[in-house]
């Protein structure tokens, strides 16, 4: 994103409580954020319950991404 | 997704996270290896909590855009500048406006840059060190550094931290400051 391209501090703090409450609500194994990098999108966060599904800061190019 | 390809029978729920103008940071997902459905509220609370985390980002938006762009420096001309300083400084603040304000000095070596204070939140100690660098940094560049509107609080840690041995000029107002330079107004 070209708005801004320091640390999200308030969105780090955020993304650990609320990834963790969703996926314990939504009884869901994982749950995360990913961030749009020109053309690249990147696990910023993630929460795993159980199994490792996705790994934080794994990136792959937008097309691939659906 | 090559994540989903690999889960075969999986669920995925993704709502976009849009910041600002509707620009779009990106995806909040979530994601399981065994294929399920979602009921209204669950969907619902899912989205909003994607809206929720796109306010949490204007947040460090905004507080970048406050922290890095806020260094207004007026020319009052004959080599004379004022950088009015408001509101907080923390280190990521005082790094910016140390190098916009030796980036100008340097460009346009003014004489004098008068440093109003009286708008910087008060009891932050921390400010008078970096003030000082600062103003050790643009003696160097060759500009000297006037500061005004040093209220009391700010004068104790002024004090404390020996800035009034040092060769900084502190003035109470800014007629004053003006006057030292060799400015002088003139209210007709």
């Amino acid at each position: 994103m070209s708005l801004y391209d320091g640390s999200y501090q308030e969105l780090r703090e955020a993304a650990v409580s609320v990834l963790h409450r969703l996926s314990d609500l939504l009884n869901i194994n994982t749950v995360y954020i990913a961030e749009r990098v020109k053309d690249n999108v990147k696990i910023a966060h993630v929460y795993n319950h159980e199994r490792e599904l996705v790994e934080a800061g794994y990136q792959t190019s937008y097309e691939a991404s659906y | 997704m090559e994540v989903t390809k690999a889960l075969q029978a999986g669920t995925l729920l993704g709502v976009p996270i849009l910041v600002q103008n509707g620009e779009n940071y990106g995806t909040l997902c979530a994601l399981d290896d065994t294929s399920r459905s979602f009921t209204d509220e669950e969907m619902k609370l899912f989205s909003m909590m994607g809206k929720l985390l796109g306010y949490v980002i204007d947040v460090d938006i905004e507080r970048y855009k406050t922290q890095t762009a806020n260094v207004p420096l007026v020319p009052l001309g004959k080599g004379v500048v004022i950088l009015p300083l408001t509101g907080s400084v923390n280190e990521k603040r005082a790094e910016a406006i140390l190098e916009r304000v030796l980036a100008y000095s340097t460009d346009e070596s003014p004489d004098y840059m008068i440093i109003d204070v009286s708008g910087l939140i008060a009891r932050e100690e921390a400010m008078t060190e970096k003030l000082l660098y600062v103003v050790n940094c643009l003696e160097l560049v060759g500009t000297t550094a006037v500061i005004i509107g040093v209220r009391p609080d700010q004068a104790l840690t002024l004090h404390a931290s020996q800035m009034m041995s040092n060769e900084v000029i502190i003035k109470p107002s800014m007629t004053e400051a003006l006057h030292s330079i060799g400015l002088k107004l003139d209210w007709r």
